[in-house]
């Protein structure tokens, strides 16, 4: 009997639209995204980092006690601070890369950094 | 053959003591499901960077089942498959049997809808390559959750690219192995094929 | 040197496997899977791993320390590339914070560890029930078949030949067993295990639990 291969059109479909879900798993796995962004806190004791995408209470140690940090919905606060004037707390929360709140007293900072510059836009693909 | 380095069934005493009934549909697949077991042992022999993530080889007596057994025995292959690889390897507790359980169970299921879904408009080769990208993808997002964390996302790619390939490779065989072999001809006439298969 | 350890390894293999009867050692083993995973830290799941190890080597199974480091190092790479928690260490764009690490070292152990008690309970003469179990014990028959196979297989001709392979599987008959076979067969699936090894057994599956409400 020969043998005869029988590719039929939608044989070709399947093979396109596996390529097209490719690319966009590639462009998902490397390219930038706003689920990129990190909290970085910065204190005399050293140093964290936490994704903001996961809700979570930090004590950041501090020469005046523990600053409460806050990571919910997607954004991050001070929530409680040993400071005398608490302006950190009053600082409320950021949410986009390049954004910070400090408590100097306590000398605790906190900083958003990475994923996506503008968090309103994701990915552009012209 | 390479049978010095691949594990025997004389390890296996329990093995030969069972009859062989002459059950046409059970017979097809015992047999295939040895070649599940023989093409496994292969691909465990070709080095690859994540160990633990199969390259679907042997899912191929799996596929040619497609079109020849009914369901609950086509069902029963996918599972000798898992099964027996996990014990012959020694693998049943541990996450490895969770990658093959989760892979070859998605693999079959999708084969087997796809064929159902379009008939006789696709090949082994579309069946195959829907069957390889679902199978990986479920491993990936396993492996997100088991093993890698968020990380896994970087392997999906090319994951994903080798599911194509191998998709496409496995069909392509499966496709012009059905079209040749006298076995499969035998034992589909034995077993009537099945409903999607004959239209 | 190779075919020395070889021997060694068989001669475990042999002892193991005349100590254990395979339904009991494999509950066994399930069972302290089930504890394993349930361990939250991370010493006492080191020690269950490194005790894994220790009875998978007892077992006369292979064992590859390289694959597991290698594995593992890989599984806790890929952990370290999301950070969470105290910045331990920066290897250049590699950060290691401490949330990380941790995780990645637990998948690591969970993952090896539970490879390793399934290797040294999983007897190859576990003999699963009902039809599935005949099902399955066919297909090692015929994967005998296929191991054995003395006709060649060529690369150029690998649909021709891998047929001729199926048909002749097809066509041989095997046999119903033999009275005797079956006497044996039965009764090393009864056979009483030794008190040792139950005991062994038992306290193997009370500690790892025990484990569970250490802190």
């Amino acid at each position: 009997m020969a043998s005869r291969i029988r590719i039929k059109p939608l044989d070709i479909v399947i093979v396109l639209v596996s390529a097209g879900i490719l690319a966009v798993s590639a462009i998902w796995a490397y390219g930038p995204k706003a689920g990129d962004a990190k909290v970085v806190i910065k204190s005399q004791s050293g140093e964290w980092i936490y994704p903001l995408t996961t809700d979570r209470e930090i004590k950041v140690p501090g020469p005046l006690g523990d600053t409460l940090v806050g990571i919910h919905g997607k954004t991050v606060r001070i929530e409680d601070s040993p400071c005398p004037n608490k302006t950190c707390v009053a600082a409320g929360a950021i949410n986009e890369a390049g954004q910070w709140i400090a408590c100097l007293p306590n000398q605790v900072l906190v900083r958003v950094e990475g994923g996506a510059e503008n968090a309103g836009i994701d990915a552009s693909v012209y | 053959m390479p049978e010095s380095t691949l594990p025997s069934t004389k390890d296996f005493p329990s093995a030969a003591r069972y009859p062989m009934k002459k059950s046409s549909a059970a017979d097809v697949t015992a047999l295939l499901g040895a070649f599940c077991f023989f093409l496994s042992a292969l691909e465990y022999m070709v080095p690859k960077p994540l160990p633990f993530m199969r390259l679907g080889i042997a899912n191929l007596p799996i596929l040619l089942a497609t079109d020849l057994l009914p369901l609950p025995w086509f069902l029963a292959l996918a599972l000798v498959k898992v099964v027996g690889m996990s014990v012959i390897s020694g693998s049943l507790f541990s996450y490895i049997a969770v990658f093959s359980l989760a892979g070859t169970l998605t693999a079959a299921l999708t084969m087997r809808g796809g064929r159902k879904l379009f008939g006789r408009h696709v090949s082994a080769v579309g069946i195959s390559i829907l069957g390889a990208m679902v199978s990986n993808a479920v491993q990936i997002a396993i492996a997100s959750v088991l093993v890698f964390g968020e990380a896994a996302r970087l392997i999906a790619p090319p994951f994903l690219i080798m599911g194509l390939v191998t998709g496409t490779l496995l069909g392509l065989f499966a496709e012009a192995f059905a079209g040749k072999s006298r076995w499969y001809e035998r034992a589909k006439a034995l077993l009537g094929g099945t409903e999607e298969g004959r239209a | 040197m190779r075919s020395r350890n070889k021997e060694r390894r068989a001669t475990r293999r042999a002892a193991w496997e005349a100590s254990f009867s395979p339904w009991t050692l494999a509950t066994a083993g399930a069972a302290i899977s089930i504890a394993f995973l349930f361990q939250r830290s991370i010493s006492l799941r080191a020690i269950m791993f490194a005790c894994f190890l220790g009875v998978a080597w007892l077992s006369g199974k292979k064992i590859s320390i390289s694959a597991t480091v290698f594995v593992s190092l890989g599984i806790v790479l890929a952990n370290l590339l999301v950070p969470v928690g105290k910045v331990l260490y920066q290897l250049g764009p590699l950060v290691i914070t401490q949330g990380a690490l941790e995780d990645g070292i637990g998948k690591a152990l969970v993952f090896e560890g539970l490879i390793y008690i399934s290797k040294a309970s999983i007897l190859p003469s576990l003999k699963l029930p009902g039809r599935f179990g005949a099902l399955v014990a066919s297909s090692f028959v015929y994967y005998d078949r296929i191991v054995e196979y003395k006709g060649s297989v060529r690369p150029a001709h690998l649909i021709e030949d891998a047929d001729e392979l199926m048909l002749g599987l097809w066509d041989e008959t095997l046999g119903t067993p033999q009275g005797s076979d079956r006497g044996a067969e039965l009764s090393s699936e009864t056979r009483r295990m030794g008190g040792a090894a139950s005991i062994a057994l038992v306290l193997a599956v009370l500690a790892s639990y025990a484990l569970l409400f250490l802190k």
